[in-house]
């Protein structure tokens, strides 16, 4: 029995490992931090060697390697103070609607647009963060990100649409300053 | 459709059907507000994608996995679990009896190991670093703490650009100086987040892996040169 249940190591590196980078990139944009996100992929990497027998299906192992990141991510953020997304009730269009002329994201990216990304998205609830990630990085069909976070695709739908939305206004706010800082605004809880 | 209409379906274009995009798209070609704000958010929408595009994994990273998978000390079993027991006994009462010090970095030495590898990881001429006219006011938009820069332990040094970088999760201002050989990072954090004291008015200087730095604290602010 013990012999059966010995996890088949080199397997275990074949199945997983061309997918490190997948986990490493998601890590990140759950976490922001570089570190942060090595630690996730090495947890993650070190459940999922415990449990290579759950695997039923080498196919569907970067789903799998997926969830307990994810798994792990939220059990890591549920330990850490909730801080709410604040959001003025404003639509985003109207920081676009602000801008003088097309071509304005340059300016987004001469204000360090990767720290930013990560300072925005850390402060989107994870039920919005998952589908961005899904649907910019690995350019996931609705259903696919569907199935990968095991939800209705109409909730997908409608979870990157305020998603997106959240995204791009933080971004844009952040880029314009137009931050209403010390407004009392309607409160969006990070519901997990 | 009008434009009030249109802006929903904008927003919302996930949740919309196709045909509802049909109807938009002609109503944004007879309309020239629309039209813009269109091509606008397009624009942005391309960017953001740029933003989540892969980024380089440390090539170490699979070492370290290598490594994490045959630590010993994470195997499950009952007389690991009853050692975790004990070790987290041993654990809580040393915490007790040794209280740490407040704040994210318990030495002078890992600050400076963590300073040195953002100065490795960022400190070259990026478009990360923002021009800065005036150190004060860019510290004043951009930190929640206020500094003043004094005069700096290495002389004729100019000042490249500034960016804010987070470090074990504390806020640094992180500024880019130039003489004529090379760069140099300058780090300002909060004296709140550093766990270990410091005499004031003291300039001390370490070796981290071959990079000099130089730490010091200037009322409640702490810097950290390196180059």
């Amino acid at each position: 029995m013990v012999a059966l249940r010995r996890v088949d190591k080199k397997k275990f590196k074949e199945l997983t490992y061309p997918h490190l980078e997948f986990l490493y990139n998601v890590a990140l944009k759950y976490s922001g931090k570089r570190y942060d996100a090595e630690d996730l992929v090495q947890e993650t990497m070190f459940t999922a060697y415990s449990k290579f027998q759950q695997l039923r299906d080498d196919k569907s192992c970067r789903a799998w390697l997926f969830t307990i990141l994810r798994n792990h991510f939220l059990k890591e953020r549920k330990q850490l103070l909730r801080r709410p997304y604040l959001d003025d009730g404003t639509s985003y269009l109207d920081y676009v609607k602000d801008e003088k002329s097309s071509g304005f994201v340059d300016r987004l990216v001469e204000r360090d647009a990767n720290k930013k990304l990560h300072q925005v998205l850390a402060k989107i609830s994870e039920k919005f963060q998952s589908p961005l990630i899904l649907y910019y990085m690995e350019e996931m069909t609705y259903q696919e990100i569907a199935e990968y976070l095991d939800i209705p695709i109409g909730t997908v739908m409608s979870r990157l649409a305020r998603g997106k939305s959240y995204l791009k206004k933080g971004l844009l706010q952040s880029s314009s300053r137009k931050m209403s800082k010390g407004k009392i605004v309607q409160m969006i809880g990070l519901k997990m | 459709m009008d434009c009030t209409t249109f802006r929903s379906w904008l927003e919302n274009r996930d949740t919309y059907d196709l045909s509802e995009a049909d109807r938009a798209m002609k109503h944004a070609v007879q309309c020239a507000g629309c039209k813009d704000l269109l091509q606008k958010d397009e624009e942005l929408d391309r960017f953001v994608a740029k933003m989540f595009q892969y980024e380089m994994m440390d090539e170490r990273m699979y070492g370290k996995v290598d490594r994490s998978l045959s630590e010993p000390g994470k195997k499950r079993g009952v007389m690991g679990g009853l050692t975790a027991a004990v070790a987290m006994v041993a654990v809580v009462v040393l915490f007790f009896v040794f209280m740490p010090a407040p704040g994210n970095f318990s030495s002078m030495d890992e600050f400076g190991r963590y300073v040195v590898q953002e100065h490795r990881d960022h400190g070259r001429v990026t478009p990360l670093f923002e021009k800065i006219e005036n150190v004060t006011k860019w510290g004043q938009d951009n930190l929640q703490h206020s500094f003043k820069l004094n005069t700096l332990p290495a002389g004729n040094i100019k000042i490249v650009g500034g960016r804010v970088c987070t470090i074990k999760d504390c806020e640094f201002a992180h500024f880019l100086y130039q003489d004529e050989q090379k760069l140099y990072s300058l780090f300002v954090v909060s004296g709140d987040e550093i766990g270990f004291d410091l005499e004031p008015g003291r300039i001390y200087s370490l070796t981290v892996s071959g990079t000099e730095l130089q730490v010091w604290q200037n009322q409640q602010m702490v810097y950290a040169l390196t180059g």
